[in-house]
C-alpha cells in the first residue's frame, strides 16, 4: 500500500489500438494488486483489470495538449495506452506502477495475498493433486533397471537446483553419482527424465561436463556407461548437446564444454543448434515489435517476422524434440540431453520429446505433470526467467513460452491429438507470469520448500482442473490411429503459423 | 492420338519430394487425355493420373547414371519428377507430352471428349441448373430503377460483354451506345450487384478513352444516370483499381481515367492493385518457395515476402472491403473499372459481393457469382489459364487470387461459409483442367459459337451433385456474425499461406488430421442418430396406439373377473412383450400407461427388467442395438477417415 502515491485518477482516456479515434474515457484506480480502469460512458460497466505482476514496462511519454500518455506493456502481451490529463498525476501513477510492478521480495508477490484466508486443509489437498512419484511409477520406475536415489535428499550432496528425488541407473553406485556430479556444471549429473516402458529406452538430462580441453572424469564416464547398460536392447546411446557447436566450444575455454567421444565408450555425440536465452530474448522482442506495430504493411510484417527469427527458433526446438523422440521410439536408443546448465534448452527439448512420445502428455493432467517434472522439479529458473522479482534483465528469456508454442504448433498440426485447447496453453502462459499461484515461484525445489509455498499459496493445477471444461479440445479423439502413439510432425516452414 | 510417340515406358521411377530415397518404380502410360503412372511394387494398385490439360511445363534434364529425369509441372501445383531409364524414351515422352499439353484448337480440349456420349437432354438440363436471370431477379432487378437492356443482344456493342445487361432506367439507347464508344473494348458501365435494401449498386466498366482531355457527353450522362438510380445518395464513387501511375501512363495511349471536373457528383479513387504481369511473376516466385525441397525458415519467409503474393491478396481484399463499405454503410453506388474491366474489376466486384451478401457464401451462390462476374462478363479464361497454346504474357492467376481471398475470409469467419476449402480447390482445379465447358473460351460470344452447352458438361451440376463433399460442417447461417456484411480484418497477421492449395500434392507433408473430415463424420453420425430417433419415435407412437387397443381388450376381460388378473400377471406381461414392438412397446406401455390408473399396483412391480427403464427412448438400446453400435463405430473409425486420407488423390485420380 505504501507504494501507491495516487489511488485514483479521473478522466483518463484509454486509446484503442485499432482506431486511435475511438478512445474510452474513465477512471483509473491503483490497488495493491491491480490497476483497474473503469469506463464512464458505457451502459454496461466495462472494466479493465491489470495485475501488477503482469506489468512488464511502464513508459511515460511527452505531454501533449490532451494530456500525458502512459504506456503499459504486460508480460502477457497486452499493451495499454492511457492518456492522463494532468502531467503530475501521470508522474505519480508512473512511479507507483514502476514500484508495484517490480516487487523486491518473494513475500510481496500476489500469490501470498491471493485467497490467503482459505481453508488450509483444502489448500494442502489441492497441492497433492499432482504427484511426481505417481508419474514416475506410471512411467514404470523404479524397476530392475532404474533406482530412486536418495543422494540429493537434502539438496546437499550434489546440487541445490535438482529435486530431492532422482532416478538413476541401478548400476550407478553412490560414489559414481557423486563423482559425476562434481564433473558437471552446478552438480547437475545425468538423471532420468523420461522412460519408455515398451523398449527400456530413456531420456536423461544433465548439465555440461567440466571437460575443458582435456579433463576427464572416470565416474562421469561410468555414469554414462551405466545409462547405456540400463537399456539392454541397445549397445550405445546418444549424447545430445542442444547448443550450437560454436557456443559449446567457447565453453571449453572456461573449463566446461562437451563430451569427448573418445573418452566415453558407446556414445554418439550430436550438436543441435538451439540458440541461448539472450538470442531468444532479442528474437521475441523483435517479433513483438512487429506484432504491436499499429498498421504494418504485408512486407514489413513478413520481413519483421523473418528477421526476428522467432519461428526459426521454434522450429529448432521442435526439430530437436523430434530427433530425440525418433531415437527413443524408432531406434530404441537412450538419449542424454544437456545444454549449459541443463535447465533451459534441455527442459524444452526433453518436454517436447515427451509430448511427441507419450499420448499422456497430450491430456490436461499429462501436460501439468510434464511441466511439473521437466520444468518445476528440475530447477528451471522461473523467477529469474519470467522476471517475478526486480532482478537482472539478462536472466529474462521466453524459454517456457517457446515450449508452449511448440505444443501449440503441434496441436495445429494434429487437431485431434490433444485433450487441451489453445486456451489451456494461454492460461498456463499467463499464470507463469502472473505470480497468482505458487507453482512457478522461485527457481528450484529447494527455494520453494523454504518459501513454504504449499502452505501459503494456491496451486494452479487444481484451479485448472476444476475449470477443465473451458480447456477441453472438442476435437480430441484419443482413439484415432494418428493420435495414439508417437506423433510425427512435419517441420517444413509452411507448417508453422 | 497421333501425338503419342510412345504409349508405354517401363521401369520408370517417380521421385518422392520429401525423401528422394523413397522412389516408386512403375510403368508410365501416355493416353490421349492422361499421363498415368502405375506403381509396380505396392500390394494395392497405386496410380497417379495427370490430365494433359493440367500440365503446365515439361522439362527434360541432363541424363545421369540412373536415367534421364523428366520434370512435369502442373497448373494445379502438382510437380512430378520421373526418371526414365533410356534417354531415347524420355525424349519421346517429353516431345509427346509437350504437344499433348498444348492443344492448338478448342476442339482438342478434354471437355469435348469427356463423357461425350451421355444423354443430351440430361446434359442440357444440367446447364440450366444456374440461371443468371434468376440471379438478377433475386437481386431485385429489373425494377423501377434498373432495366434489362437489349443493346448488346447480338454482341455488337461489345463482343466481350454478355447479351443481357442491366442499365439504369434513365439511360437511353443513344447514351449507352455513346458511352460504350468512349470505353475500352466498348465495355460501358453496367450493373454487377444491386443492394435491394438501400438501392446502392456496384457497376463495372472498362477505362474511359479520356486521354489527356477528351470528354464524352453520353458517358457523363451514363454515370449521372447511375447516380440518379440510387435515390438516397447524391454522389457515387468511381474506383479505378489500378495504381495511379499505371492509369496515368494509359492516358498517353488515349485511355486513362475519369476527370472529376467533367463528371458531376462522382468521387474518384485509385486502389493500387498491380497488373496481370506483376501477379504472374509474384505467383512464380511464391511457387519457387513452396516447391523448394527443404527451405529454411528464413528462406521461406523471405521468399514469401519478396514474392509479394500476400501483399497482392491483401490489396484485392482491401479493395473489396472499400466497396462493400461504400455500398452497405454509406449507401453509395460504386463504379469499378481497371483497364479492360475483366481482371481486377472482376476480382474486386466479386470480393465485394461475397462480403455484402451471405448468398454468395453458399455453394450455389459462389457458383452464380463466378458465372456472373467472371464468366458472363468476359473474363478471358482461355487466355489467363492457358487452355490453348498461346501468348504466355496473357497468362495470370487472376481468379486464383479471388479464390484465395474467399479462402482467407473463410479462415477468418469459419462459420460464415457453406462451402469448405475443398470446394474452392476443386473449382480452381477445373478452371485449369478443361474437363467441363464452363470456363472454355474468353467470353459469352465465343462460348455460344463453340456450342459448349451441347458438347460439354457443366461443372456446377457435378459440384452440386457432390455437394456433401464440399459442405463446411461449421456453417451457421443464423449466427449473428455470419449474417449480413462481413467485416474482415486485414492486418498482415490475419493472412495465411494457403498450403492446402499450393502444396496440396506434397504427399505425407500435410497434417494427416483434417478437422473437416472429423466434423463431417460427426455430423453424419448425428444425422444417423437423429433419423433413428425419429423412426423410433414413430414406432413408439404407433405401438402406443396398438397397446391402447390390446389393453382395452384385456381390461374388458379383467373387468369380468378380478381373479384372472391377480394370478397370472406374467402371462399378461408376456402377452404384451409379444406384440410387434417388443420391449419398446413395454416402454411405451409404462409411460403412457392406461394400466397405471386402472390396474392394481402389483402388476407394475412384477414387470421385470423394463420396469427399471423409465424413459421411452431407453428401450431403443436393447431393440436396435445393432444400429446403435454401428453408429458408435462410425464415430470411432469414421468411413471418411480412410476414404478421405488423400482426398485430392481420390477426387482427381478418379475423375
Amino acid at each position: 500500500m505504501e507504494h501507491i502515491r495516487l489511488p485514483k485518477v479521473e478522466k483518463v482516456r484509454l486509446i484503442n489500438k485499432i482506431s486511435s479515434r475511438r478512445a474510452s474515457v474513465g477512471t483509473l484506480y491503483l490497488t495493491a494488486t491491480h490497476t483497474i480502469f473503469v469506463e464512464n460512458e458505457t451502459e454496461i460497466r466495462t472494466e479493465t483489470w491489470v495485475l501488477h505482476s503482469l506489468v512488464c514496462s511502464v513508459e511515460k511519454q511527452a505531454t501533449t495538449t490532451t494530456g500525458t500518455p502512459l504506456l503499459v506493456h504486460c508480460k502477457n502481451y497486452q499493451a495499454l495506452r492511457f492518456i492522463i490529463p494532468q502531467e503530475r498525476d501521470c508522474h505519480d501513477v508512473h512511479v507507483s506502477l514502476l514500484r508495484l510492478s517490480r516487487p523486491e521480495r518473494y513475500e510481496e508477490l500476489y500469490c501470498f495475498s491471493f485467497h490467503a484466508n482459505s481453508d488450509k486443509e483444502v489448500r494442502g489437498q489441492a497441492w497433492d493433486f499432482l504427484s511426481l512419484k505417481a508419474e514416475y511409477s506410471r512411467l514404470g520406475v523404479p524397476n530392475h533397471l532404474w533406482n530412486l536415489s536418495p543422494v540429493n535428499r537434502d539438496y546437499k550432496v550434489c546440487t541445490d537446483t535438482y529435486p530431492a528425488e532422482l532416478y538413476v541407473p541401478k548400476s550407478a553406485t553412490h560414489p559414481v553419482i557423486v563423482g559425476s556430479s562434481k564433473f558437471r556444471s552446478r552438480g547437475r549429473f545425468p538423471t532420468l527424465s523420461y522412460y519408455c516402458k515398451e523398449n527400456d529406452a530413456a531420456i536423461c538430462r544433465s548439465s555440461q561436463p567440466l571437460s575443458g580441453f582435456s579433463a576427464r572424469c572416470l565416474e562421469d564416464e561410468q555414469m554414462l556407461e551405466a545409462i547405456v547398460r540400463s537399456n539392454p536392447r541397445s549397445d550405445f546411446m546418444y549424447v545430445v548437446d542442444t547448443r550450437p557447436k560454436l557456443n559449446a566450444m567457447a565453453n571449453r575455454a572456461a573449463g566446461k564444454g562437451y563430451e569427448n567421444e573418445d573418452n566415453y565408450s558407446n556414445i554418439k555425440f550430436q550438436f543441435i543448434g538451439i540458440e541461448n536465452i539472450h538470442v531468444m530474448r532479442n528474437s521475441l522482442q523483435k517479433m513483438l515489435e512487429v506484432s504491436e506495430a499499429w498498421s504494418p504493411s504485408m512486407s514489413e510484417f513478413l520481413e519483421g517476422l523473418e528477421s526476428s527469427g522467432w519461428l526459426k527458433h521454434i522450429k529448432a526446438v521442435l526439430d530437436a524434440g523430434i530427433f530425440i523422440a525418433k531415437a527413443v521410439a524408432e531406434d530404441g536408443v537412450s538419449v542424454l540431453v544437456h545444454c549449459s546448465d541443463g535447465w533451459d534448452r534441455t527442459a524444452q527439448v526433453c518436454s517436447v520429446a515427451s509430448v511427441l512420445l507419450d499420448p499422456y502428455y497430450r491430456t490436461l493432467k499429462g501436460l501439468m505433470v510434464l511441466i511439473e517434472r521437466d520444468w518445476v522439479s528440475f530447477g528451471h529458473k522461473f523467477s529469474h526467467r519470467y522476471n517475478h522479482l526486480d532482478g537482472d534483465p539478462k536472466e529474462v528469456s521466453p524459454v517456457i513460452d517457446q515450449f508452449l508454442e511448440c505444443v501449440w504448433q503441434l496441436s495445429e498440426q494434429f487437431p485431434c491429438a490433444f485433450e487441451y485447447n489453445e486456451r489451456f496453453l494461454i492460461t498456463i502462459h499467463n499464470h507463469i507470469y502472473s505470480c497468482q499461484y505458487g507453482n512457478f515461484i522461485g527457481n528450484n525445489q529447494k527455494e520453494r520448500t523454504e518459501l513454504r509455498l504449499q502452505e501459503k499459496t494456491h496451486s494452479l493445477w487444481t484451479y485448472l482442473w476444476e475449470n477443465r471444461t473451458d480447456h477441453i479440445n472438442p476435437l480430441y479423439r484419443p482413439d484415432h490411429s494418428q493420435t495414439r502413439g508417437v506423433l510425427r510432425p512435419v517441420t517444413a516452414p509452411y507448417c508453422f503459423k | 492420338m497421333e501425338h503419342i510417340r510412345l504409349p508405354k515406358v517401363e521401369k520408370v521411377r517417380l521421385i518422392n519430394k520429401i525423401s528422394s530415397r523413397r522412389a516408386s518404380v512403375g510403368t508410365l502410360y501416355l493416353t490421349a487425355t492422361h499421363t498415368i503412372f502405375v506403381e509396380n511394387e505396392t500390394e494395392i494398385r497405386t496410380e497417379t493420373w495427370v490430365l494433359h490439360s493440367l500440365v503446365c511445363s515439361v522439362e527434360k534434364q541432363a541424363t545421369t547414371t540412373t536415367g534421364t529425369p523428366l520434370l512435369v509441372h502442373c497448373k494445379n501445383y502438382q510437380a512430378l519428377r520421373f526418371i526414365i531409364p533410356q534417354e531415347r524414351d524420355c525424349h519421346d515422352v517429353h516431345v509427346s507430352l509437350l504437344r499433348l499439353s498444348r492443344p492448338e484448337r478448342y476442339e482438342e480440349l478434354y471437355c469435348f471428349s469427356f463423357h461425350a456420349n451421355s444423354d443430351k437432354e440430361v446434359r442440357g438440363q444440367a446447364w440450366d441448373f444456374l440461371s443468371l436471370k434468376a440471379e438478377y431477379s433475386r437481386l431485385g432487378v429489373p425494377n423501377h430503377l434498373w432495366n434489362l437492356s437489349p443493346v448488346n443482344r447480338d454482341y455488337k456493342v461489345s463482343d466481350t460483354y454478355p447479351a443481357e445487361l442491366y442499365v439504369p432506367k434513365s439511360a437511353t439507347h443513344p447514351v449507352i451506345v455513346g458511352s460504350s464508344k468512349f470505353r475500352s473494348r466498348g465495355r460501358f458501365p453496367t450493373l454487377s450487384y444491386y443492394c435491394k435494401e438501400n438501392d446502392a449498386a456496384i457497376c463495372r466498366s472498362s477505362q474511359p478513352l479520356s486521354g489527356f482531355s477528351a470528354r464524352c457527353l453520353e458517358d457523363e450522362q451514363m454515370l449521372e444516370a447511375i447516380v440518379r438510380s440510387n435515390p438516397r445518395s447524391d454522389f457515387m464513387y468511381v474506383v479505378d483499381t489500378r495504381p495511379k501511375l499505371n492509369a496515368m501512363a494509359n492516358r498517353a495511349a488515349g485511355k486513362g481515367y475519369e476527370n472529376e471536373d467533367n463528371y458531376s457528383n462522382i468521387k474518384f479513387q485509385f486502389i493500387g492493385i498491380e497488373n496481370i504481369h506483376v501477379m504472374r511473376n509474384s505467383l512464380q516466385k511464391m511457387l519457387e518457395v513452396s516447391e523448394a525441397w527443404s527451405p529454411s525458415m528464413s528462406e521461406f519467409l523471405e521468399g514469401l515476402e519478396s514474392s509479394g503474393w500476400l501483399k497482392h491478396i491483401k490489396a484485392v481484399l482491401d479493395a473489396g472491403i472499400f466497396i462493400a463499405k461504400a455500398v452497405a454503410e454509406d449507401g453509395v453506388s460504386v463504379l469499378v473499372h481497371c483497364s479492360d474491366g475483366w481482371d481486377r474489376t472482376a476480382q474486386v466486384c466479386s470480393v465485394a459481393s461475397v462480403l455484402l451478401d451471405p448468398y454468395y457464401r453458399t455453394l450455389k451462390g459462389l457458383m452464380v457469382l463466378i458465372e456472373r462476374d467472371w464468366v458472363s462478363f468476359g473474363h478471358k479464361f482461355s487466355h489467363r489459364y492457358n487452355h490453348l497454346d498461346g501468348d504466355p504474357k496473357e497468362v495470370s492467376p487472376v481468379i486464383d487470387q479471388f479464390l484465395e481471398c474467399v479462402w482467407q475470409l473463410s479462415e477468418q469467419f469459419p462459420c460464415a461459409f457453406e462451402y469448405n476449402e475443398r470446394f474452392l480447390i476443386t473449382i480452381h482445379n477445373h478452371i485449369y483442367s478443361c474437363q467441363y465447358g464452363n470456363f472454355i473460351g474468353n467470353n459469352q460470344k465465343e462460348r455460344t459459337e463453340l456450342r459448349l452447352q451441347e458438347k460439354t458438361h457443366s461443372l456446377w451440376t457435378y459440384l452440386w451433385e457432390n455437394r456433401t463433399d464440399h459442405i463446411n460442417p461449421l456453417y451457421r447461417p443464423d449466427h449473428s456474425q455470419t449474417r449480413g456484411v462481413l467485416r474482415p480484418v486485414t492486418a498482415p497477421y490475419c493472412f495465411k499461406f494457403w498450403r492446402a492449395l499450393y502444396n496440396r500434392f506434397d504427399r505425407g507433408m500435410h497434417p494427416r488430421q483434417s478437422v473437416i473430415d472429423y466434423l463431417m463424420a460427426v455430423r453424419e453420425e448425428t444425422q444417423q442418430l437423429e433419423e433413428q430417433l425419429v423412426s423410433h419415435e414413430e414406432k413408439i407412437s404407433m405401438l402406443e396406439k396398438e397397446q391402447g387397443k390390446s389393453i382395452q381388450a384385456k381390461m374388458n376381460t379383467l373387468d369380468r373377473s378380478h381373479a384372472v388378473w391377480a394370478s397370472p400377471p406374467s402371462e399378461s406381461c408376456l402377452g404384451l412383450a409379444n406384440t410387434p414392438g417388443d420391449y419398446s412397446g413395454l416402454g411405451g406401455f409404462l409411460t403412457s400407461s392406461p394400466c397405471q390408473q386402472t390396474g392394481p399396483e402389483s402388476s407394475l412391480l412384477i414387470l421385470p427388467g423394463p420396469g427399471e427403464r423409465g424413459k421411452p427412448s431407453d428401450p431403443d438400446l436393447s431393440t436396435n442395438s445393432d444400429d446403435q453400435e454401428s453408429g458408435i463405430a462410425d464415430l470411432s473409425s469414421p468411413p471418411s477417415e480412410d476414404s478421405a486420407k488423400d482426398p485430392d488423390e481420390a477426387a482427381y485420380s478418379a475423375a
